[in-house]
């Protein structure tokens, strides 16, 4: 009777979860039914009336740690506080969607040159444009968001970027960099106000509107409301809490931020008080954070997610999808080095070691277990050298001249510069410690492979430790040799990183191996190269001639590979998979743009 | 009614003396002899043990995974960390059973255009098995087939992974059974210290009580005051990831409830007679704790320490799956189950097997700790 009863009693527990599963199911197909439903109807209304419709579901697979963007360092951030906030101009694809360029936001037009050299511009400002809670947006608040960004006291990380990037703005790097000495003033920078909706940049040496229209296109260069930014800044002025989370932000971009639930979800809204407002036709624009792959790929098979990145691991099963598109490769991952590290009797400030370990990888198995591009170069396969011909940096002879055969596999000259190092240095073994992102799939992949490639190319005497650690706590070890960081020159040996680069200007992007760039990964300072660094970029000649400005980028790369610099390993082109109901500004990726998702519109 | 005789009873004066007869006179009293042999502790244990089907069922399966464990990954010609990048993410193919179309190295490969499965520069001839599922998205002519991935990938004839090969085209047998091997060695050698230091500080504090009991259990008190995970991640911090951590993180708190449960055998046994009597004879404490009492817990301890083997290989397993488990490119139960979860949807064969082998261990082994439970203390069978 006993054992009767105990089995009814199973029964009806597995009853009731069964009842519970089914219940569950119902609500989550009902649910986006129902809005689903919801949604049509506006929409038949809406197509008449060309309101904004539709929310596209987009996702990060990782939390956001700070959107102010005087600070950011992920690029996720740069790209949520670029849609909910204005800049003086912006890019948009061009009219064939095979390219962008670069048109006003805030501005009312190109930038005006005051002088015959171009080093004096006037940039006028729309009158009409607000804040989210209705204040209308002057000059005053772009001179502030400026002044903030280079603010000697809050000491921001995109500070080097704002004062000197396309343009280099009189006396803007000694401001920012004075700290509490007060040698130069704020009227001495080459920001001036003129009227309440003109401002005056004073730049060092001649520029073209191009390129001031590209040094303001920069997220750290856009707007920050005066008034929130106050509102969170500590009592010494060190520091302020804007854009860590929601409420302690001000949209005023062609979305409003509604809702940030940290380490869940962005919700965007359609504002119409934004002064494109009708280029953009979504009604919302949606982030949620996804930090699995594959839970990534089940809520884009299932309908909640209108775009997914397809990782190697699953790549096989959708490469025939039509619904498939690509994008070129973002970055180049390499290995950094601390060459300034003093362990070890400071092995990794020896050019042959890290010449040793850039023979010693086998960039085409990499590339094979990561589904990538094996690349022994610095400039990204992505960049452009000719925007009117259209041909790439890569495919032009002059750039692979200095390129190590072999994708720079060469285990004989590896293991020769590795024993030439280690008796420079006086050690006749050596551990070091590459550290990397436990969350990254490719990361995993290639140390385990490291782990075993390299003590095989160099010998008994060679050990690698793996370390794992959260992307954010990577961060802070690579970064924390920097005197503004932690200034411990061992704060880490090896580490993986890669750098997203601009890609139509590849003598910009090799900025972050110079020496005034503040957002280092490697203690890499080389006179020369910042020299070569600043013709390219600033200086006039360079800018009147393609050809020599290319060719000093080659010898930017050539020194960065010379001098194994960093220890590039392969380029990861994206694979994604976008719903059909997304309708593209183009038919796919928009190079140096991307796939313009804001841009897009949705039919059901 | 009963008659008792009594000497001074009237009723028993008249009868003949001589009518009494000595019945065992001539025999020596004595209790019969046992026809058999005498069963002691262990041995009765064991009968009552290997009444319990199941539980021999669990003991052969601990045996069977501890014989592939020590043995398994030399089976064939792979070494755990072998690595050949031509060989990624293989499915899963043995011989034999091959030829019944069990792990014949098959795999399912969806969203095929079906104008490109003509093209023997991607599908190699033969290659294709089914092809089904077929339908159009967005114009385009779409299936899904099923090929043999040894010939589509190109893999030689002789070259076959039983269990598949894993991203940098490791064998997985080998890595399981390396793997179950280091899963193993941490749960045995990280329980035996747990008995070992469980016994002598439970034996101390139960036999001596007073203050020194006091004072010892509260710090063992303090000690499981301390969350686990934050422990393990000092440890880790200090030692780096390895086995060394993982071990001294479940060393570190594991202890306290063998030392309790010794503690309290030995309140139970202190004050018996034959303690008093051995300690009225003047036997020393330690021989007194050791050899008088303690062998009275020899049954909850063996107990305790087979249900702790389960718990540890599944906290390695649960810290190898939040990143904290033992360095790569060492293998473990639970660093496969957590490379395998993450491409589960892609080449299930990658978790599959090893969760088997966890459910199996784990099964097994709590079958067989209530096995032997119920052998060493009848009294608590079913509890």
């Amino acid at each position: 009777m006993k054992r009767l009863t105990a089995l009814m009693l199973a029964l009806v527990m597995m009853l009731s979860l069964l009842a519970g599963c089914s219940k569950d199911e119902e609500t989550t197909t009902a649910a986006p039914t129902t809005a689903a439903s919801g949604e049509t109807t506006t929409a038949a209304g809406e197509v008449e009336s060309d309101e904004p419709y539709g929310v596209f579901h987009n996702y990060l697979i990782s939390d956001v740690d700070t959107i102010n963007p005087h600070i950011y360092t992920m690029s996720d951030s740069g790209t949520i506080f670029g849609l909910i906030s204005m800049g003086l101009y912006r890019y948009v694809p061009n009219e064939t969607g095979d390219g962008f360029i670069f048109t006003t936001d805030l501005a009312e037009s190109d930038p005006q040159q005051m002088d015959d050299e171009g080093k004096v511009w006037q940039i006028k400002i729309l009158e009409n444009a607000k804040w989210e809670n209705g204040d209308a947006i002057t000059i005053d608040d772009v001179i502030y968001s400026w002044q903030m960004c280079l603010d000697p006291i809050l000491v921001n990380s995109r500070a080097s970027q704002m004062a000197s990037d396309y343009i280099t703005i009189v006396n803007a790097k000694e401001y920012s960099l004075q700290g509490t000495e007060n040698t130069v003033a704020w009227e001495d920078v080459g920001i001036k106000k003129v009227d309440d909706y003109t401002v005056e940049l004073t730049v060092t040496d001649p520029v073209t509107a191009l390129d001031v229209k590209s040094h303001l296109n920069y997220t750290w260069n856009r707007l920050v409301h005066k008034d929130t930014y106050e509102a969170y800044m500590n009592e010494d002025r060190s520091a302020t809490t804007f854009g860590s989370t929601g409420d302690k932000f001000m949209s005023c971009g062609p979305f409003l931020l509604k809702e940030w639930i940290q380490g869940s979800q962005f919700t965007l809204v359609h504002n119409p008080d934004y002064v494109h407002a009708d280029e953009y036709s979504l009604a919302g624009y949606e982030y949620r954070i996804v930090g699995d792959a594959n839970t990534a790929l089940e809520l884009f098979l299932k309908g909640e997610l209108d775009v997914v990145n397809v990782g190697a691991d699953s790549i096989e099963q959708y490469i025939d999808d039509p619904r498939l598109q690509q994008s070129p490769a973002s970055s180049i991952q390499c290995i950094c080095v601390n060459m300034g590290n003093t362990e070890n009797n400071g092995i990794l400030g020896n050019v042959d070691f890290r010449k040793a370990l850039y023979y010693a990888i086998d960039r085409e198995a990499i590339a094979k277990m990561t589904n990538g591009i094996a690349a022994n170069w610095t400039v990204p396969t992505k960049c452009i050298a000719d925007l009117e011909t259209g041909v790439t940096f890569r495919n032009m002879d002059e750039s692979n001249a200095y390129i190590p055969a072999n994708l720079g596999y060469d285990k004989e000259l590896a293991k020769e510069l590795y024993d030439k190092a280690l008796a420079a240095v006086g050690l006749s073994e050596l551990k070091l410690t590459l550290l990397y992102n436990e969350a990254s799939a490719n990361n995993k992949k290639i140390v385990e492979y490291l782990d075993k490639q390299l003590p095989e190319v160099f010998g008994d005497s060679f050990d690698l430790e793996l370390m794992a650690a959260t992307s954010n706590v990577c961060t802070e070890y690579r970064q924390g040799w920097r005197p503004d960081k932690k200034g411990d020159p061992n704060s880490y040996q090896l580490t993986i990183a890669g750098w997203n680069t601009s890609t139509t200007a590849p003598w910009n992007g090799l900025k972050v191996y110079s020496g005034t760039y503040t957002n280092k990964n490697e203690p890499y300072f080389n006179d020369e190269y910042d020299a070569i660094w600043n013709e390219a970029n600033l200086g006039l000649e360079a800018k009147l001639d393609n050809a020599y400005r290319l060719d000093l980028t080659r010898q930017m790369e050539k020194i960065t590979i010379d001098e194994a610099v960093t220890i590039p390993m392969y380029e990861s082109p994206g694979n994604y998979l976008i719903a059909d109901r997304i309708v593209l500004p183009s038919n796919g990726y928009i190079p140096g743009y991307g796939f313009g998702y804001a841009l897009s519109s949705i039919v059901e | 009614m009963l008659n008792v005789y009594t000497p001074d009873n009237e009723k028993y004066n008249n009868i003949d003396k001589s009518k009494f007869v000595l019945v065992q006179a001539e025999k020596e009293i004595h209790d019969a002899k046992f026809e058999t042999k005498a069963v002691g502790f262990f041995k009765d244990a064991a009968m009552r043990f290997i009444r319990s089907k199941i539980s021999v069922v669990a003991l052969i399966g601990i045996l069977f995974i501890l014989f592939l464990a020590i043995f398994g990954p030399g089976m064939n010609e792979y070494g755990y960390n072998d690595q050949n990048l031509d060989y990624i993410n293989l499915p899963p193919k043995i011989p034999v059973l091959a030829e019944y179309g069990i792990f014949d190295g098959g795999r399912v490969l969806q969203n095929r255009r079906v104008d490109g499965l003509d093209d023997t520069s991607r599908y190699p001839e033969g290659c294709i098995l089914r092809v089904f599922n077929e339908r159009e998205v967005k114009g385009v002519k779409m299936c899904d087939i099923e090929v043999d991935y040894y010939k589509y990938a190109g893999i030689p004839e002789d070259v076959v992974f039983w269990f598949g090969s894993d991203y940098l085209g490791r064998d997985l047998w080998t890595r399981m059974w390396r793997g179950a091997r280091v899963s193993l060695f941490i749960a045995f050698i990280s329980v035996f210290v747990n008995v070992f230091i469980g016994i002598v500080y439970g034996a101390v504090a139960g036999y001596y009580g007073g203050k020194t009991d006091m004072i010892m259990m509260r710090i063992t008190e303090i000690i499981n005051a301390m969350p686990q995970l934050v422990v393990v991640t000092l440890f880790i911090l200090f030692f780096g990831t390895g086995i060394l951590s993982i071990i001294l993180a479940l060393v570190v708190q594991n202890w306290i409830g063998t030392a309790r449960m010794i503690r309290a055998q030995f309140y139970r046994f202190k004050g018996s007679e034959y303690v008093l009597a051995s300690r009225t004879l003047g036997v020393k404490d330690r021989v007194l704790i050791f050899r008088h009492i303690l062998p009275n817990s020899i049954g909850p301890i063996i107990t305790r320490a087979m249900m702790a083997i389960p718990g540890a290989i599944f906290t390695e397993s649960f810290l190898a799956y939040i990143g904290l488990g033992i360095r790569a490119p060492e293998s473990s139960i639970g660093v496969l189950l957590s490379q395998g979860q993450k491409v589960m949807q892609q080449y299930p064969n990658q978790v599959l097997f090893p969760a088997i082998m966890i459910s199996i261990l784990m099964i097994s082994f709590n079958m067989l700790s209530n096995g032997l439970r119920d052998a060493f203390d009848p009294t608590q069978r079913g509890a």
